[in-house]
């Protein structure tokens, strides 16, 4: 038999690993038959941990000790704006780790978010090799197509402390579109509407034979289908005060069983037009007796709950149109993904906005592992007769000049791998070292950028200032993932690069890390865990 | 797919320093857009690293991605109306063949560095992290006092006044 390889979507809020058996794409399914698992560790102690769906359930019972949303803080520095954003937002203690990374405080013990989202992966990874009766190793991971190289980064040493050798990291709109079957044919721009659990993103693809390019992309890290729970379970409180006079909020247990009645009910609208809640023992009355909750909730109440959240998201189809030059008339098709795309609403909307029937036919949950895993299967298909994938650069490469503006040097959309070179010649007698500030962005202004790190580079001979050339090398791989080095033109020896800020894992940190993901125990017989308290 | 054996990756990956792009992407000077386009994608479908995954040889590996950064270095270059017009010249110009390689520009850039002074070259890395993590004054104050030691350094001037009008 040949060797497994899998494909992973790595979500913000659910996760999904895929794998092609005999030529046919598959959901790997977990022992209970769930395709997709929630991307919550939930930390029992630190040695013993609970990974997806049976997490989930913890994070309002078990706020400090219970990480969710975590790709929201992945390859990011604790001074961006993103993660003073989760900071305010999130119930557990995000502090500040060497060289300004981002770290996750529990049980005393901090944690970097490589190693959280490895527990993912590592889960992702055993049901897999569960199912398949075999060792898995090599797999292939979905990033967003707005993700930078940190970020890309962060997710294969991701991979790499789960114990996965990541084969390729590709992008999610990218591995819908394969799913679907794109670039075998004709060019077309197609547009992927990924509504998800807490993200929304929408990408417009160019898409020819073999070469999927990223022409414009657009998202909200804070919208989506949790948004519309919140929304049912502001109705419910609001009812729950309403009728016993109890506020629910008070109370973590009452309000986590709301919640997941709220995103239940969610769900149910999916197949029907009005959602029957009943909830069993929700809470003591003052008289110490249980009481029942009970509503109904119609779909023009569900419409009217739902509707403020979907408009914001066609305003971030107008501006990624905008960016693109496009309009409507452009796009040829549209490609749902996300849970909540499964809502006829959604779709209705969607259909209303584009002007155009969008596909669904593969599950909009599933669709970008199975994707991922179409890629993972030709990648290793030595025969190489199926897709070939042509991936670009999602941002254009900077470097930081004088004054607080940049210069490209590689532009986005360029096809990968792709290596440029600058030389560079010293400003001053005797200058032995040159710093140099790499950053990815489309503006020309530094500070519009994302900075990916400061390199630099010494150990020049000693000569008077315009004498020493050296040649620095910007190079992009597959991945998408940027090396910088530099060599002194006259000599042709490789200059000693130390890299001073930059928000990765070094080798030894991502070796220390992967002893850890080994130690831990990810508990998954699920009669043996503890009973949820307060 | 033409299979390339190890052999011929390792000659090419040698003769192509002495290719130019035209030769690289084995098209004619004359070469339309969509000529070039075409060749591109013939050529980057053979060489792409992609269809090497499997080669556990380090070095051949290293040898295929060469070839492959130079193909997509050639289209790059050939696709680009401005680009191609001044390579062109760049050719017709040299004429031992040694010029072959886009010229990004003429003039190499200088490395910007007037801060000499280890003191002050620390202090001033230090206030660029009190900028990142927003503790605009005590990157003033580090600047300052970089200031002391290197009293002459334009970059460090600009800093502090770029500092103080962000502060106001």
């Amino acid at each position: 038999m040949k060797e497994p390889v899998i494909g992973i979507d790595l979500g913000t809020s659910y996760s999904c690993v895929a794998t092609v058996i005999d030529g046919v794409p598959t959901v790997i399914p977990n022992e209970w038959g769930e395709r997709i698992h929630a991307s919550v560790v939930s930390f029992l102690d630190n040695d013993r941990i609970i990974v997806g769906n049976e997490a989930k359930k913890r994070i309002i019972s078990n706020p400090e000790n219970t990480v969710y949303s975590a790709k929201r803080l992945i390859g990011r520095y604790f001074f961006s704006e993103e993660v003073k954003k989760a900071r305010a937002m999130c119930s557990y203690q995000i502090v500040e780790g060497p060289n300004s990374s981002v770290r996750i405080l529990i049980n005393g013990r901090q944690y970097s978010i490589p190693e959280i989202s490895a527990f993912i992966l590592k889960e992702m990874k055993t049901i897999a090799e569960n199912f398949l009766g075999t060792k898995v190793k090599k797999a292939v991971i979905t990033v967003p197509a707005f993700f930078n190289d940190n970020q890309r980064h962060a997710t294969k040493d991701a991979g790499k402390i789960a114990g996965l050798d990541v084969i390729r990291v590709i992008n999610e709109p990218t591995a819908a579109a394969l799913a679907y079957g794109f670039g075998k044919g004709i060019s077309q721009k197609v547009a992927v509407y990924d509504l998800g659990g807490g993200t929304f993103d929408i990408s417009i693809l160019d898409i020819g034979n073999d070469i999927f390019e990223v022409i414009s992309t657009a998202g909200d890290t804070y919208l989506g289908g949790d948004d519309m729970d919140l929304k049912i379970l502001e109705h419910f409180i609001s009812l729950i005060k309403a009728q016993y006079g109890f506020d629910p909020t008070q109370d973590k247990q009452v309000l986590q069983r709301l919640r997941d009645h709220a995103e239940k009910a969610k769900i149910g609208f999916s197949m029907q037009d009005r959602v029957d809640v009943y909830i069993k023992n929700l809470f003591m009355g003052a008289d110490s007796k249980p009481r029942d909750f009970h509503t109904v909730i119609t779909s023009e109440q569900f419409r009217d709950m739902v509707t403020p959240i979907l408009q914001k998201t066609f305003k971030v189809c107008d501006e990624a149109l905008q960016t693109g030059r496009l309009t409507i008339g452009d796009i040829q098709g549209v490609i749902l993904v996300g849970g909540p795309t499964r809502l006829p609403i959604v779709r209705d909307y969607v259909r209303y906005y584009f002007q155009k029937e969008p596909l669904y036919g593969i599950n909009p949950d599933e669709v970008v592992a199975i994707g991922a895993a179409i890629q993972a299967n030709s990648l290793l298909d030595e025969k190489k007769k199926s897709t070939f994938l042509l991936d670009v650069t999602p941002l254009t490469l900077r470097i930081a000049t004088v004054g607080g503006f940049t210069e490209a040097i590689i532009p986005r959309n360029s096809p990968l791998p792709i290596e440029r070179r600058r030389k560079f010649t010293t400003s001053r007698d005797n200058q032995d070292r040159v710093r140099i500030r790499v950053l990815q962005g489309e503006s020309n202004k530094a500070d519009e950028c994302e900075l990916l790190g400061e390199f630099e580079f010494s150990g020049f001979k000693i000569a008077p200032r315009g004498a020493v050339t050296i040649e620095v090398s910007f190079d992009i791989d597959s991945d998408g993932i940027v090396n910088v080095s530099a060599r002194d033109v006259e000599t042709g020896a490789e200059q000693s690069t130390t890299i001073y800020l930059n928000a990765g894992l070094s080798a030894e940190e991502v070796a220390i890390s992967q002893d850890l993901a080994e130690e831990v125990i990810i508990e998954r017989d699920r009669s043996n865990l503890p009973e949820i308290k307060d | 797919m033409s299979s390339i054996t190890p052999e011929e990756i390792i000659i090419l990956s040698e003769a192509i320093d002495e290719m130019d792009y035209y030769q690289i992407l084995k098209v004619d000077r004359t070469a339309s857009a969509s000529e070039i386009k075409e060749a591109y994608y013939r050529e980057t479908r053979i060489f792409h690293p992609d269809n090497f995954i499997h080669l556990t040889d380090k070095e051949l590996k290293n040898r295929v991605l060469k070839i492959s950064k130079l193909i997509t270095e050639a289209y790059m270059i050939l696709r680009d109306f401005e680009k191609r017009k001044r390579y062109d010249q760049q050719l017709s110009m040299s004429e031992t063949g040694r010029d072959i390689r886009y010229r990004e520009d003429e003039v190499k850039q200088e490395i910007k560095e007037d801060i000499n002074s280890p003191q002050a070259k620390k202090l001033y890395n230090q206030a660029l992290v009190d900028i990142m993590q927003n503790r605009l004054h005590d990157a003033i104050k580090n600047l300052k006092l970089a200031l002391a030691f290197e009293p002459n350094s334009q970059v460090i001037k600009r800093k502090i006044e770029e500092l103080q009008s962000q502060k106001n």
